[in-house]
């Protein structure tokens, strides 16, 4: 027995606006996506075009990163007990880096312009690594290394990497001199960015929040005792295969991967199934959304090892980035997002709120989830049809505006309450 | 002592129940909420109110919390 009602000063969470300054830019830059397709990206089919390579890190480090960093902000102190030194700074300083790099970066991929991409690299490396480090210090000091710590340590290593490696593929592009590794170099930054950073910390993340948000059984202990260990060894396997280009390794870890992934995938579907509360909500349609589309993802990527056409690698990279990480993200942002609100009023003494489901409301984000649906299938669709563009361009606008809208809509009460109290006064 | 079991409430209901439960003490009543996690937000707004808890770790997944008024 132990008490806990002095000391540690753990139990503090920050305040909603470091988060929510994070969840609130994604859909923005989702819909600097959505206009991005209209005006730029007539197809899809060449992953290694400009406008391509732009659009992709608009949703994977505008959208997914942005979501991801802002929670763990907030999940730090749940998770870990620990807190970020500092975060009142530097949560802003981080947010403002990134969103500011990636415009940069934008500009500076579409155009091919050197000088862009330095300052674009410099700017978003020190967000990432001010982030990477402060995050791994405050987790290595948590008492009780759970599953969930141990999968995000294995994810901020694989960012680590990640950015490592995205610093030399800029360098190279902005210098132009492109090495004969070049390519492989440029796979592993995928595959530490998507399976390593974004996948292992959505492993981590369901650790936690399937069991509670869901009342579904706890995911097999020897699932999350292993689970993450495997998967980045495995990576560092795949990458070594790739590097060296030795093909039955590369095939090797690949197939370890995709396994440890599509379990993760099928155990979260039968946790689900048989959660004991029978609620369904948008949330729920996301998950299986989510967990569906990334088993779909890791198959065509295997099938590609057998028909080698690069078309299938592109659909499975669309499929895994807007199908399951987006949609899983997305899905959280309207669990979490009530939930902060409903919260931090609470703490502040407020009663009889509306319950955090009413907050949004269940017809705004089923609008939301089959607009993410048909832009999902219209994205696929641009890999093979040109005349998608504008479709394609329109429902990713729509769809992120409408999460936009159903997040400020979730958070609305929180900032109404605060101007009202400030005038009482 | 009176117990609350709210490891089958999804958020928000667990710390509705336990502020509840909370609210109705009585001078030297205590209160025990079972639970799954270590319910660390509810700590927050616990001693925000002036309650007291003492924790109960009985296993990676069984908490209980006992919460009292005063310190």
């Amino acid at each position: 027995m132990f008490g806990r009602d002095s000391g540690l000063s753990l139990d503090q969470a920050p305040p909603l606006q470091i988060p929510l300054r994070f969840f609130v830019t994604a859909p923005i830059f989702g819909i600097v996506a959505g206009l991005f397709i209209l005006a730029f990206v007539p197809s899809l089919a060449a992953r290694s075009s400009l406008e391509v390579i732009t659009l992709t890190h608009f949703f994977t480090i505008g959208f997914l990163a942005m979501v991801m960093i802002g929670a763990m902000f907030q999940m730090l102190p749940v998770v870990a007990g620990a807190r970020f030194k500092y975060q009142n700074i530097l949560a802003p300083l981080i947010h403002s880096l990134l969103s500011g790099g990636l415009i940069v970066f934008a500009y500076g991929i579409y155009t091919y312009t050197s000088i862009a991409m330095i300052v674009a690299m410099v700017l978003m490396a020190f967000a990432f690594l001010m982030f990477i480090f402060s995050t791994l210090s405050a987790l290595i000091k948590a008492k009780n290394v759970t599953p969930t710590i141990k999968a995000f340590i294995f994810s901020l290593l694989s960012l680590f990497i990640a950015i490592l490696l995205a610093m030399h593929i800029t360098i190279s592009h902005a210098t132009t001199d492109i090495s004969t590794s070049h390519q492989a170099l440029l796979n592993a930054h995928i595959l530490f960015s998507l399976m390593g950073w974004v996948g292992m910390l959505i492993i981590g993340v369901s650790f936690q929040v399937v069991p509670m948000f869901y009342v579904a059984e706890s995911y097999p202990e020897f699932y999350k005792k292993h689970a993450v260990k495997v998967i980045f060894i495995s990576m560092l396997g795949l990458a070594f295969g790739l590097i060296n280009d030795n093909y039955q390794l590369y095939l090797l870890f690949k197939i370890f991967i995709s396994l440890v992934f599509i379990d993760y995938g099928v155990t979260t579907v039968s946790r689900l199934i048989t959660r004991k509360r029978k609620i369904s909500d948008t949330t729920i349609h996301y998950w299986y959304l989510a967990m569906s589309m990334l088993i779909v993802a890791l198959l065509l990527s295997l099938a590609n090892e057998y028909f080698n056409n690069y078309l299938l690698n592109t659909v499975a990279a669309i499929i895994f980035i807007y199908g399951f990480a987006m949609s899983i993200i997305t899905g959280m942002l309207y669990k979490v997002v009530p939930f902060l609100t409903w919260f931090h009023l609470t703490n502040q003494g407020y009663m009889n709120m509306p319950t955090m489901n009413d907050l949004i409301g269940k017809k705004l984000t089923t609008i939301q989830f089959y607009l993410h649906v048909v832009s999902l299938a219209s994205l696929i669709g641009l890999v093979f049809i040109n005349d998608l563009q504008v479709v394609a361009g329109v429902v990713v606008f729509l769809s992120n505006a409408f999460i936009l809208y159903n997040l400020i809509k979730g958070s609305k009460l929180y900032f109404t309450k605060q101007g009202l109290e400030k005038m009482n006064f | 002592m009176k117990e609350i079991d709210v490891r089958d409430y999804p958020p928000c209901e667990p710390m509705e129940m336990a502020l509840e439960a909370a609210s109705a003490l009585k001078s030297n009543d205590k209160v025990k909420i079972i639970h799954k996690q270590i319910p660390y937000p509810l700590f927050e707004v616990l001693k925000n109110r002036g309650f007291s808890y003492t924790l109960e770790e009985l296993d990676t997944d069984l908490f209980h919390i006992i919460i009292k008024k005063g310190s």
